[in-house]
């Protein structure tokens, strides 16, 4: 609904596509906030973390 | 739970040999395992397939569908809109059919209108008979997404259905893919919008043909031993998990709506929304009228979007899994991809075709590190939420007990 009802709004004459692919970009940017947001896990592979750990209690 | 007996039509008295017996047979009367359940697997793929090329038919020949019916973008926009409420409509009530009747009526027939839909919208003689179009396949498209999913379900065990899930997910990708590949080699032979709708029949006719001779539904029989060893499973893991009845454990499993974090984890479906469907219904427009170039061109540019972004969906998901992180790799695709959108619309009208489609194949590439990143993430929220909120586990033992799966 957003998109099939904005979409003709910003473009107009053709000439606010790049508007509009900037909408797609922010939208692109939105979905990060979420899945940074809401997503639940680690940021980098506990395969790693191990292997910071291991070298740590090494030095 | 009383067992029906299964109807399979075949003569006991007479010995039919394999083939034919395979041919008069109604139902799979055993649990599909092996090959045999690659072959239904494929079936369902290849009939979801289809139906997103027929989907996604329209946008690359939006230019002619303008000029043809004397309309124009806004226009337009009201009556995808329209097929937004049809998609709503199909999803609600096929759905219940299926439950009713069966997944096979739901899976086959909807090819067969479709075609027909197809044949009318090639002959619409304007706008109002070409909307229906719009309207029906929409309704028809959507009504089989959860009979799809459902008839996936029917026959793969719960180990190996994130890996046929994923081969369901790549046929959207691959249907879009056909779509724009189609249209960019078949329009300089054929200009205009009903070549396409024509091709789009033929397509469906064929696809109803293989259909409804090979795909059959489990038998009541295997159906209802599923069901049966569902429940007791059901009733084992709530006792396992402290739970008095599986009613009691479905009401704590209630909670999960109040989860803030999968709300927000959902919401990404209206961002993710607005730039996919911008990709797939009004990227060849936007390349044809904004830098000038023809539409068979322009459906092979969009085309290479999707060829990437097929590739890079099924590498990223293998990524997730083997290096067992889902927020960094969606992350990374969402942030690269809003980059590139941003690169995109900067670009001045005489940009050159090949670096055009070389700024396309990227986007691809960077939008396929969101879709399994995402969808992983949202399965195992709720689990990973009350596990964190469990006391007495150290991290070390949360780290051994993180198992990823895929949806």
């Amino acid at each position: 609904m957003v998109l099939n009802l904005g979409l003709p709004q910003v473009v107009g004459d053709g000439s606010g596509w790049p508007m509009w692919m900037v909408a797609a970009g922010v939208s692109c940017c939105l979905i990060t906030v979420c899945l940074a947001v809401g997503g639940v896990g680690p940021w980098i592979p506990p395969a790693w973390r191990r292997d910071r750990s291991v070298r740590s209690i090494g030095t | 739970m009383s067992i029906p007996e299964v109807d399979d039509t075949i003569s006991r008295s007479e010995p039919l040999e394999p083939r034919r017996r395979f041919f008069r047979r109604r139902y799979i009367d055993e649990y599909p395992t092996g090959w045999r359940r690659v072959w239904v697997i494929g079936l369902i793929v290849l009939a979801w397939t289809v139906e997103n090329f027929e989907l996604y038919k329209a946008g690359p020949v939006l230019p002619y569908i303008f000029e043809e019916f004397d309309t124009n973008l806004t226009t337009w926009g009201y009556l995808a809109a329209g097929a937004g409420v049809a998609t709503m409509i199909g999803g609600l009530t096929l759905s219940r059919l299926s439950d009713r009747f069966g997944r096979r009526p739901v899976i086959i027939w909807p090819v067969l209108i479709y075609g027909i839909v197809m044949v009318i919208g090639a002959l619409a003689p304007n706008l109002a008979v070409f909307s229906l179009t719009i309207f029906a396949g929409a309704l028809l498209v959507s009504g089989m997404g959860p009979t799809v999913n459902a008839a996936l379900r029917d026959v793969t065990p719960q180990t190996g259905r994130a890996t046929s899930y994923g081969f369901l997910g790549t046929a959207y990708t691959l249907g879009a893919l056909i779509s724009t590949w189609v249209a960019a080699e078949t329009i300089p032979i054929w200009p205009g919008f009903r070549a396409q709708y024509w091709i789009g029949a033929a397509v469906a006719g064929a696809i109803f043909m293989i259909l409804f001779i090979f795909y059959r539904d489990l038998s009541p029989r295997i159906r209802n031993t599923i069901i049966r060893d569902r429940e007791a499973g059901m009733r084992a893991a709530a006792e396992k998990a402290g739970y008095a009845s599986a009613a009691d454990a479905m009401k704590a499993g209630d909670a999960v709506f109040r989860n803030w974090r999968l709300w927000v984890l959902a919401g990404y479906g209206i961002f993710w929304g607005i730039a996919y469907v911008t990709v797939g219904n009004y990227v060849p427009l936007y390349i044809v009228s904004f830098h000038g170039i023809s539409p068979a061109s322009a459906s092979g540019l969009a085309s290479m979007f999707w060829l990437t972004f097929t590739v890079a969906l099924v590498f990223s998901g293998w990524l997730c899994d083997r290096l067992q992180v889902r927020k960094v790799i969606g992350c990374a695709g969402g942030i690269s991809t809003g980059i590139m959108f941003f690169v995109i619309a900067f670009l001045p009208q005489t940009q050159n075709i090949t670096e055009l489609s070389l700024i396309w194949a990227a986007t691809g590439v960077c939008a396929g590190f969101i879709y399994p990143a995402q969808v992983a993430m949202l399965s195992e929220t709720p689990k990973r939420s009350a596990r964190s909120e469990s006391p007495g586990r150290s991290p070390s033992s949360r780290l051994r007990r993180w198992s990823p799966q895929w949806c």
